[in-house]
């Protein structure tokens, strides 16, 4: 992400069930909307996630990703962490030690370090135009 | 004439941990009943008195406390003695066996798996001058013991008999696993399937290093690594990985896809579709996950959950239902 749109860190309920998973799809769904959301999901509390709390999961991740956003998992309790590998979606999100990280990583290539000056392809282009004329 | 006795915690246990299945209950009571828990279809306990009559000891007294532990035992060693009831009934149990004759009674505290020579241990004890044997490893004293009742000390119960009497060392050589933690149980599968212990799992071996009960289903395109068992009466479906020395034990019910890696999975659980169970121990609703040491009580059904096989009156009804439901569908086709 190189946008300097705001981040938002968001605290995940200690159980995410079918209930409290309704609930916490329909808090997190506004920041969804907006253009090239960035949220980071603190699961530090959590210790308990039904197939309810994984598909609210999987549903905003995809809702994130859909405009160009992401959804990163940050400081996983045990019990997460063993919930996430179990239902083999740990691989599916980006996960971080800490919350801190996991905002740092939305900015993790400043927006001056990438070349601004022409596209990246222009010197190859070059170099395919003198390719062609040699054969 | 030998004879044994048998102290074995039968479980039931009025307590808060009670609720809990016996897997999460012996994490959190840390000294566990480990030995009651079906492992490569047959608990340590049951192996410990099947041993024994093998060995020749036809006459073994199986005594069950619902309040004894091995962490009772630990306090009573620190005089902090909890209810000593069993051990009351073992003194009982071995008057009646000096009033028979009987001149050497093994005792044996079911808590920890012990691989050792029962006729080596007997003519230790018959050449000891003292009246008392107990087992040792290199980590200390195990709760078996040789006694001749008659040269045993009075005492209100048989463990506080024992210890008056200043055992002597009997060394133990062969495997010992004490079963006191989770990763202890897992350990003791890993062991046997890998035949460093005594401990043979209960089946055929349908290839090397794959054991199965009867009535094992295994679906197509299913995949179980060596060494593995499966428990008698177990399924396990398609696409399903059964890898590094996991056991799926009696009566369990894998469900499709589900990838099962260094796990026990106990009798009559079943995991739900598409999983990966890996460095886990699975019962019933409970998962203990080794890597992490984490307990958790999964509450939705869909991924694991006590699992009831269908026995024959309900098989047969199940068969008349989906017929029945064939038939429906095949009418309302037709119509």
């Amino acid at each position: 992400m190189l946008t300097n749109g705001p981040i938002v860190v968001m605290q995940v309920p200690e159980k995410l069930h079918k209930q409290q998973a309704v609930q916490f799809g329909e808090e997190l769904a506004p920041l969804l909307e907006s253009d090239r959301p960035r949220v980071v999901l603190d699961c530090s509390q959590v210790r308990s996630i039904d197939s309810a709390g994984i598909e609210t999961l999987l549903h905003s991740l995809e809702e994130a990703l859909k405009r160009d956003g992401d959804l990163k998992l940050a400081a996983l309790s045990p019990e997460s962490q063993v919930i996430l590998e179990l239902m083999r979606i740990a691989r599916v999100f980006e996960t971080f030690d800490n919350c801190d990280d996991a905002v740092r990583s939305f900015n993790a290539i400043p927006i001056d370090s990438v070349p601004q000056e022409g596209a990246w392809y222009s010197g190859l282009l070059g170099d395919l135009g003198a390719l062609k004329q040699a054969s | 004439m030998p004879r044994a006795i048998v102290i074995a915690e039968d479980g039931n246990q009025e307590t808060e941990a009670e609720v809990m299945s016996p897997v999460a209950r012996c994490y959190v009571r840390s000294h566990a009943p480990f030995a009651n828990v079906e492992v490569l279809g047959a608990s340590v306990a049951r192996r410990i008195v099947d041993g024994l009559r093998r060995g020749g000891i036809e006459n073994v007294s199986v005594l069950s406390s619902s309040t004894k532990t091995q962490s009772d035992l630990m306090r009573m060693r620190q005089g902090n003695s909890p209810s000593q009831d069993v051990w009351s009934d073992a003194t009982d149990e071995l008057a009646k066996c000096q009033d028979e004759g009987a001149d050497s009674v093994l005792i044996v505290c079911v808590g920890a798996y012990i691989d050792f020579n029962l006729a080596e241990a007997f003519q230790f004890h018959a050449e000891s001058r003292r009246g008392v044997i107990q087992a040792f490893d290199e980590q200390g004293a195990l709760d078996l013991w040789i006694t001749n009742p008659e040269r045993l000390p009075e005492r209100d119960d048989l463990l506080s008999a024992l210890y008056a009497a200043n055992p002597t060392p009997f060394p133990v050589r062969g495997y010992v696993n004490r079963l006191e933690t989770p990763h202890e149980f897992r350990r003791l599968v890993v062991d046997a399937l890998n035949s460093r212990s005594n401990i043979h799992p209960q089946g055929f071996q349908v290839r090397p290093g794959v054991w199965m009960g009867e009535g094992v289903h295994v679906e197509k395109g299913a995949r179980i690594v060596a060494p593995a068992f499966i428990g008698s009466g177990a399924t396990i479906s398609e696409q399903c990985l059964v890898t590094r020395c996991s056991n799926v034990e009696r009566n369990s019910y894998v469900d499709y896809g589900t990838a099962i890696e260094d796990t026990s999975v106990l009798a009559s659980t079943y995991v739900g579709i598409g999983l990966d169970v890996s460095h886990s121990i699975v019962d019933g609703e409970s998962l203990l996950n080794l890597d992490r040491g984490v307990v958790l009580k999964i509450g939705d059904p869909s991924v694991i959950r006590q699992h009831k096989p269908l026995a024959g009156g309900d098989r047969r009804l199940w068969g008349s239902l989906q017929s029945k439901a064939a038939r429906s569908i095949g009418q309302d086709r037709a119509s």
